[in-house]
C-alpha cells in the first residue's frame, strides 16, 4: 500500500475546507438587487403604527413636534400632531394626494404644487419625501460599488438611479448594514448630481425578525445648521389597522 | 463786424435751403420730445407704483430679510413692530406731516378653491393705512366693499375669476408659517378690485395685518415697515432720521434703505434713462447731418465770397465763427420749433393717455395699463440744448474748411 504523502493530505484538506466555506450560508456574494430586496423586506410593511417625535434644529432655533402615525403599505398614511402648538392638525396621504386638517379653521385643504417641497412642519423632511413610496427595488436600478466600514459596521455601498421621473430623488447612494440590511446612511441627489439631503439611521428596533430604523436623522444639504431627528416609539408593524382611518371623514372627526 | 446779424442775413438769402436744413432738426427734436414724453409717463408710473405698493420711499426690514427678499421670507420679521412704527411716525411727521408709515407683510400663498389651487401673493397691512397707499378701496368693483374687519379680504378680479370665486365666497389661504409649519386661514371675500395693473389684478389679494399675523404665527411683528413721503426731495435726510430711530430700537439687526437701493426696478429705471439719452443723441445726430450737408454746399457756393472777405482782411477765426453761427442758428430754429410742437402734442396726448392693456398683458411690472405721457422743464431744455449743440458740433468741420481756404485760390476757383 502506498503511504499517503503529506502533500496529498494537505491538498485534500484544503479542497474540503474551500468546499465547506462555499457551502456556508451568506457566503455567496449578493448582487445589488438581492441586497435591496433584503432591505425592502425589512422596511416595507403592510401596516405600521408609531408614536413619533421630530426634533428640528434650524440655525440656533430648536423645535419639537410630536405625533401619532398610522400607515398601510406605501399608499396610505394618517398623522395627527400632538404637541401643544399643532395639537389636532392632521395629515392624510392617499396615493399621490395629500390633505391637511386645521382645527383652528375646522377645515381641510389639499396640499399640492410647491408646498409639497416644503419641510413638514418646518423640518428637513418634506411632504414630498413623505409621499415617496418605500420599495426601492421597484423604483431604482442599483449597482453594488463595494463595501465600506461605517460607524464600526461593514456596509454594502449601492448607487441607485431612478427608473422614471416620478421619484423625488433621481439618484441615491446607500450604505447598507451587511448583517442587518438596514440603510445606515443615504445621500439623495438631484439629476444634476447636486447633493440634496442626507439621512443617517441612529438607532433601530428589532420587530420580530426584522430590523427597522427607529431613530433617523435628516439634514438638508442646501441649508446650513439644519437637521431633523425623527424618533419612533411604540412601533407596531403589520398589525390590523381600521381602513376607515385613511379617509377624509377621519381627518375632520 | 457783428457775426450774428451777418449770419442771419446769409441764412435769409436762401430761405428755402435754410428751411430745409432746419426742418430736419425740427423733425428729429419733435420725435425726441414725443418719445421722452412717453418715457417720462412710463417711468413715472413705474416709480409711483413701486414706491406706493412695494417699498415706500424708505424701507425698514431685518438684515436676514434683505438677503432673501426675493423669496419674501416670513421667518424674518421685525419683532414688536408697532412700537417701532409709532416711534418713526412721530419723528417723521414733524418734518413731513403727509408721510405715511405702514407695517406690511408680503408673502407667497397657495389659494385653494373648488376649481383648484393657484399660487398668489398676499399683501397684509392696516386696512385704513393702505387706503392711502395701495388705494385699492378706490378700485372696488360694484357689488363689493372694502375690507371691514378681521377675517375679510379683497381680491384682484382676474385672480378671483381664475379661482371661480366671487364676493361673499370664502378664500382658503395656505402658506408656510414663520416657524416652518403650514398655516391655514379662511377669509370672506368682501370685494373684488380692478386696477388695470396686471401684477395686481391677477396675483394679489389684500388682507389685514392681524389676519396675517395669526396665519403666519408672527405674533406682534411685521416683515417690513415702509415710510412713504410727500415727495422725493427729502428721501436722503429722512433716511438718516429713520436710521437713528431704528438704531435706538434695535441696533445692527435692522436695515434701513431708500427705495433706490432696493430691488431691481431702480437699477432698471436708471439704465433705461441712460439708454434713452443715448438713443435721443443718435436721433439728434441723424437729424443734424442735413445741416452738415447744407453747410458744405453753401461753402462751396460762396467760395468766391469767402475769398473776397479774407482778402478784405476778415480773420480766419471770424470766417469760422460766421459759418459756425449759421449752422448753430439753423439748429436752434429747428430745435425751438420741434420742442414747441412736441410739447404741445404731448399735452394733448396726456389728456386721454394711452391704453396699453393688451401690450402689457404678459407683464407683471408695477405699471398702470394706461400711460400718460408728460413733459418736464428738463425735457424742454434737453430738446433745445441737444438740437442746438449737435447742430453746432456738426457744423464745425465745414466751417473750419471754409476758414482754411487760401483767399487767392478761393477767388480764382469760383
Amino acid at each position: 500500500m502506498k503511504r499517503l504523502s503529506f502533500r496529498n493530505v494537505f491538498v485534500a484538506a484544503g479542497l474540503m475546507f474551500c468546499a465547506a466555506i462555499a457551502a456556508a450560508p451568506g457566503a455567496q456574494a449578493l448582487n445589488a438587487a438581492e441586497i435591496l430586496a433584503k432591505v425592502d423586506a425589512n422596511q416595507v410593511y403592510s401596516t405600521i403604527y408609531y408614536e413619533g417625535k421630530m426634533e428640528i434644529t434650524s440655525g440656533s432655533k430648536n423645535k419639537v413636534k410630536t405625533m401619532k402615525a398610522w400607515s398601510a403599505g406605501s399608499g396610505k398614511a394618517f398623522i395627527e400632531f400632538t404637541n401643544p402648538e399643532d395639537k389636532g392638525v392632521r395629515m392624510l396621504k392617499l396615493e399621490k394626494n395629500l390633505w391637511m386638517y386645521f382645527p383652528s379653521e375646522r377645515d381641510t385643504v389639499k396640499i399640492s404644487g410647491a408646498l409639497l417641497r416644503q419641510g413638514m412642519m418646518g423640518s428637513d423632511f418634506s411632504y414630498e419625501d413623505a409621499m415617496e413610496p418605500d420599495d426601492l427595488k421597484n423604483l431604482y436600478s442599483a449597482e453594488l460599488t463595494g463595501k465600506e466600514v461605517l460607524e464600526g459596521r461593514e456596509c454594502f455601498v449601492l448607487q441607485l438611479v431612478a427608473k422614471n421621473k416620478d421619484v423625488a430623488y433621481a439618484k441615491r447612494k446607500l450604505w447598507i448594514d451587511a448583517e442587518r440590511f438596514i440603510v445606515t446612511k443615504s445621500e439623495l441627489y438631484a439629476k444634476s448630481g447636486m447633493l440634496l439631503k442626507i439621512s443617517r439611521t441612529l438607532d433601530y428596533a428589532k420587530v420580530g425578525s426584522r430590523y427597522f430604523p427607529s431613530v433617523v436623522e435628516f439634514s438638508d444639504a442646501l441649508k446650513k445648521n439644519s437637521k431633523t431627528v425623527m424618533s419612533m416609539t411604540s412601533l407596531v408593524l403589520d398589525a390590523p389597522v381600521d381602513e376607515g382611518r385613511f379617509s377624509l371623514q377621519a381627518l375632520t372627526k | 463786424m457783428k457775426i450774428i446779424p451777418f449770419a442771419t442775413r446769409n441764412l435769409l438769402r436762401n430761405k428755402r435751403r435754410s428751411a430745409l436744413a432746419a426742418s430736419s432738426v425740427f423733425l428729429s427734436i419733435l420725435m425726441i420730445i414725443v418719445l421722452q414724453g412717453f418715457t417720462n409717463g412710463f417711468l413715472d408710473s413705474m416709480v409711483r407704483n413701486y414706491i406706493k405698493n412695494e417699498t415706500g420711499h424708505i424701507n425698514i426690514a431685518t438684515t436676514g430679510y434683505r438677503e432673501r427678499t426675493r423669496f419674501m421670507p416670513v421667518d424674518e420679521f421685525i419683532e414688536n413692530s408697532p412700537a417701532l412704527a409709532e416711534s418713526i411716525r412721530e419723528a417723521v411727521k414733524t418734518k413731513d406731516p403727509g408721510a405715511i408709515v405702514a407695517e406690511r407683510i408680503r408673502f407667497g400663498v397657495l389659494l385653494s378653491s373648488e376649481s383648484g389651487t393657484k399660487e398668489a401673493m398676499a399683501i397684509a397691512g392696516d386696512p385704513e393705512v393702505e387706503r392711502k397707499l395701495l388705494m385699492l378701496d378706490t378700485r372696488i368693483l360694484p357689488g363689493g366693499a372694502y375690507m371691514g374687519s378681521v377675517g375679510e379680504t379683497i381680491v384682484g378680479e382676474t385672480l378671483a375669476n381664475d379661482l371661480g370665486l366671487k364676493v361673499g365666497d370664502t378664500l382658503k389661504v395656505v402658506t408656510q408659517k414663520a416657524d416652518g409649519g403650514l398655516g391655514f386661514r379662511k377669509l370672506r371675500i368682501s370685494g373684488l378690485f380692478k386696477t388695470s395693473v396686471n401684477s395686481l389684478d391677477g396675483m394679489v389679494f389684500q388682507m389685514s395685518l392681524q389676519d396675517a399675523r395669526i396665519l403666519l404665527g408672527m405674533d406682534n411683528g411685521a416683515q417690513q415697515i415702509s415710510v412713504t413721503l410727500s415727495g422725493m426731495r427729502e428721501v436722503a435726510a429722512m433716511t438718516k432720521l429713520v436710521q437713528g430711530i431704528v438704531d435706538a430700537h434695535e441696533k445692527g439687526k435692522l436695515s434701513v434703505l431708500p427705495w433706490t437701493s432696493i430691488g431691481e426696478y431702480p437699477k432698471m429705471i436708471q439704465l433705461m434713462n441712460v439708454v434713452y439719452y443715448w438713443v435721443f443723441l443718435i436721433v439728434a445726430l441723424l437729424g443734424s447731418f442735413i445741416i452738415a450737408n447744407v453747410m458744405t454746399m453753401v461753402i462751396l457756393e460762396r467760395k468766391r465770397e469767402i475769398g473776397i472777405l479774407m482778402s478784405m482782411g476778415m480773420p480766419r477765426g471770424k470766417i469760422l465763427n460766421l459759418f459756425l453761427a449759421e449752422g448753430t442758428m439753423l439748429g436752434l430754429i429747428g430745435s425751438l420749433a420741434g420742442t414747441a410742437i412736441g410739447v404741445g402734442l404731448i399735452m394733448i396726448l396726456a389728456r386721454k393717455g394711452f391704453d396699453m392693456t393688451n401690450a402689457m398683458a404678459g407683464f407683471s411690472w408695477p405699471l398702470d395699463n394706461v400711460i400718460y405721457p408728460s413733459v418736464t422743464p428738463g425735457t424742454v431744455f434737453m430738446g433745445i440744448a441737444m438740437g442746438t449743440a449737435v447742430s453746432a458740433a456738426i457744423s464745425y468741420l465745414p466751417s473750419r474748411r471754409a476758414a482754411r481756404m487760401a483767399p487767392v485760390d478761393a477767388i480764382r476757383s469760383a
